[in-house]
């Protein structure tokens, strides 16, 4: 390397010409799109077929299926109970029937 | 041509491809200083280009947007490599990784003249050492021929503030070319 002032040196970019990519750069670019693309979905897969990501999947399911099963059983006992409560009324009622009748017996 | 390519014209993306490649690979060039990983940097841009066209409103010219993308890419891409270059390194350290790390040759400028290539070498060597904003108004400056309005604009900021990078940023090189060459010959 000569001895050079770093002025001169500084200047030595002085007409330099632009650089470019090599030909077919549109295709790489094309390719590089596509691959981003697939690389999306590609990686989505890979993400839900993971073992762990499928069991909790599973178990996720087996939960939300215990908890519509004992939910149904809570709501199907739930509904038997207005039943209960006619039978009760009916039961009552024929109670205060029964006292009229024997408060008139009575009476006589 | 950006509206065009909104509405998703692909002939239009292969125009603007076309047009802007030698901009922006010159540009990552200049930065990155390898052939390779402007390459690299130059189809990352396109990528984006075509993926966030929609959020180009026209306020500025669509070269003063390829450069700013261009332009945090490539320093993004330098920052990737000394990461992966620190974990080499550490590894080396602890015996993991039996690979030599190897200093990348001296980079020479395709476009450069070739009574300058020797010096021109020296100076992308110094460059390379420059902070983020002073190597980026440097490059634009140098490498692209921006003139500091340009510049301004492309780094979102004052003249002024331009003229101040570029004033440090020889200020810096002159001083590590002069301790360069004194170590040189000594």
């Amino acid at each position: 390397m000569e001895k050079k002032d770093s002025p001169d040196i500084l200047d030595s970019l002085e007409g330099l010409q632009k650089a470019g990519p090599g030909p077919f750069f549109y295709t790489r670019v094309q390719a590089r799109l596509q691959k981003e693309e697939s690389g999306i979905w590609s990686t989505l897969v890979a993400y839900i077929t993971r073992p762990s990501v499928a069991l909790a999947t599973l178990c996720l399911i087996f939960l939300l299926n215990a908890a519509a099963f004992f939910y149904e059983r809570q709501a199907s006992s739930l509904a038997a109970d207005p039943n209960e409560q006619t039978v009760n009324e009916d039961y009552n009622t024929t109670l205060a029937a029964n006292s009229y009748y024997d408060e008139n017996n009575d009476a006589r | 041509m950006v509206e065009q390519l909104k509405r998703g014209d692909e002939s239009a993306f292969k125009i603007i491809v076309t047009t802007w490649q030698d901009m922006v690979y010159n540009t990552a060039m200049g930065i990155l200083q390898s052939a390779e990983d402007a390459e690299d940097v130059a189809q990352e841009v396109f990528v984006q280009v075509y993926e966030s066209i929609h959020t180009f409103k026209g306020e500025s010219k669509l070269s003063t947007w390829l450069y700013r993308i261009t332009t945090s890419k490539a320093l993004d891409h330098i920052r990737r490599k000394k990461r992966k270059k620190r974990f080499a390194f550490v590894q080396h350290l602890f015996g993991e990784n039996n690979e030599v790390i190897v200093q990348p040759p001296d980079f020479h400028h395709p476009g450069v003249v070739l009574d300058n290539k020797e010096k021109a070498a020296a100076l992308f060597k110094a460059i390379e050492k420059l902070p983020d904003n002073q190597k980026i108004a440097y490059v634009l400056n140098k490498v692209e021929g921006l003139n500091y309005q340009e510049i301004s604009e492309v780094m979102k900021t004052t003249v002024s503030s331009v003229e101040s990078l570029l004033h440090r940023a020889k200020s810096n090189l002159r001083k590590w070319l002069r301790e360069l060459y004194r170590n040189h010959h000594e």
